[in-house]
């Protein structure tokens, strides 16, 4: 990978990786520092990686990183209260906001299998090598996440 | 063809909704969808349960990386250590000035030994030829740091050259006549016969009735440059090396910190 082609990757992919990342730990801080590692770490193994596979190494990167952190750190995210039951007190609330709280929620997994798949369109293989899980486990825990979601939404009656 | 009903309908609206049902099945599926309000109801929630990406502020500026010439250490040293030793040149120049009154600079003839081996004789060898010097009577002195093998092969020769070197110098050309060399030396027998040496011969000279005459002192290049002027490394945590080189002088202090 030349200069150019790590500084396209920066282009493309770090405000992805940053969402990914800051929609699972829900820091700022803390996903700013991970995709700063992980295209520090991008950078220093750029002979080894192809710029076609960039995408996929720095979300595997970041990925591990983040669990890393949470690991040593232990640091268990917890949504504030008001807005925890956002979804409840607002007479109208936004999809999009009943969503995202529907989505913390969700085992850690969960969360990172069906994020790598929306928003960033992975198939269930790249998923797999991301997270080091099979296909079988990528799609299991796709469909549990959804069913958690919809379960969430559907309680929701006013809403849909 | 797969048909829906309360017990696969969410593995299958699952399936529809990542895109593994296709094709005909799919519309067919779709269809019965349609045609029932209450999966309808629920192909929504599935659909919905599909995260939309989000506009996410965030600055890639930083990570991006410029186009950089990284000097090595070694290559700071080397520049820190060249404009040094300039400075300390430079500093260093005023010796010139104080040599200026030196009428005569010293002549350092070089003679290569062009005679053939010499003959073995033991007598009054002298075992400490570099400090031997041949004087010159009354004005002209002659230092002779000669490694002959034998003077009365070498006798002649040390005289031929010495003459014609103190013939180039016109100043002293009236003086010739007084030369006078005493006791060449020889080298010591142990030496190789077929030992092969150049023979210096410094000739200086002066003049007694003025003390303007002086004899300029050959000067190393080394004690040139650090002759009247001190170079000191010190610790300085301003710098990133955490160092500087201080170099001294009469006139000037010149700082270097890396």
């Amino acid at each position: 990978m030349t200069e150019k082609e790590y500084n396209s990757s920066v282009d493309d992919h770090a405000k992805a990786l940053f969402r990914f990342i800051f929609k699972n730990l829900n820091v700022r801080e803390d996903a700013e520092n991970i995709v700063q590692d992980s295209f520090e770490s991008l950078w220093i193994n750029r002979e080894k990686v192809e710029a076609s596979k960039a995408k996929s190494w720095l979300f595997t990167t970041g990925y591990r990183k983040m669990i890393d952190g949470i690991r040593k750190n232990k640091k268990i995210v917890e949504m504030p209260e008001n807005i925890k039951d956002k979804s409840s007190t607002i007479a109208q609330p936004d999809l999009k906001s009943i969503v995202n709280n529907a989505m913390e929620k969700l085992p850690e997994i969960q969360k990172t299998v069906i994020m790598l798949r929306d928003y960033e369109g992975y198939d269930y293989a790249e998923i797999g090598k991301i997270t080091n899980l099979n296909e079988s486990q990528v799609k299991v825990y796709i469909f549990r996440a959804r069913q958690t979601l919809k379960n969430y939404l559907v309680n929701l009656e006013n809403i849909i | 063809m797969k048909s829906i009903n309360n017990d696969n309908i969410d593995e299958l609206m699952f399936q529809l909704l990542e895109g593994e049902i296709t094709g005909e099945e799919r519309a067919h599926l779709l269809q019965a969808i349609h045609a029932d309000q209450a999966y309808l109801k629920a192909w929504k929630v599935w659909q919905n349960t599909v995260l939309k990406p989000e506009e996410i502020i965030y600055n890639t500026t930083a990570l991006k990386r410029k186009k950089t010439f990284v000097i090595p250490y070694y290559l700071k040293y080397a520049v820190a250590a060249i404009l040094i030793l300039g400075l300390v040149i430079l500093l260093n120049d005023d010796d010139k000035s104080s040599n200026e009154l030196a009428l005569l600079p010293p002549k350092i003839r070089t003679f290569k030994n062009p005679l053939p081996q010499p003959q073995k004789d033991t007598s009054s060898y002298n075992r400490y030829v570099r400090d031997t010097f041949v004087p010159l009577k009354e004005k002209v002195r002659f230092l002779a740091h000669q490694t002959y093998p034998s003077r009365e092969i070498y006798k002649n020769q040390i005289e031929r050259d010495t003459l014609q070197l103190i013939s180039q110098s016109p100043q002293q050309i009236n003086l010739i006549e007084k030369l006078q060399i005493i006791a060449p030396v020889a080298l010591d027998p142990e030496i190789p016969q077929n030992y092969q040496e150049e023979i210096f011969v410094t000739v200086s000279s002066e003049n007694n009735t003025e003390s303007k005459i002086e004899i300029k002192q050959s000067s190393s290049f080394l004690n040139r440059l650090i002759g009247k002027s001190s170079i000191k490394i010190e610790p300085d945590e301003h710098t990133k090396t955490k160092r500087k080189i201080i170099f001294e002088s009469k006139k000037y202090q010149i700082i270097a910190g890396f």
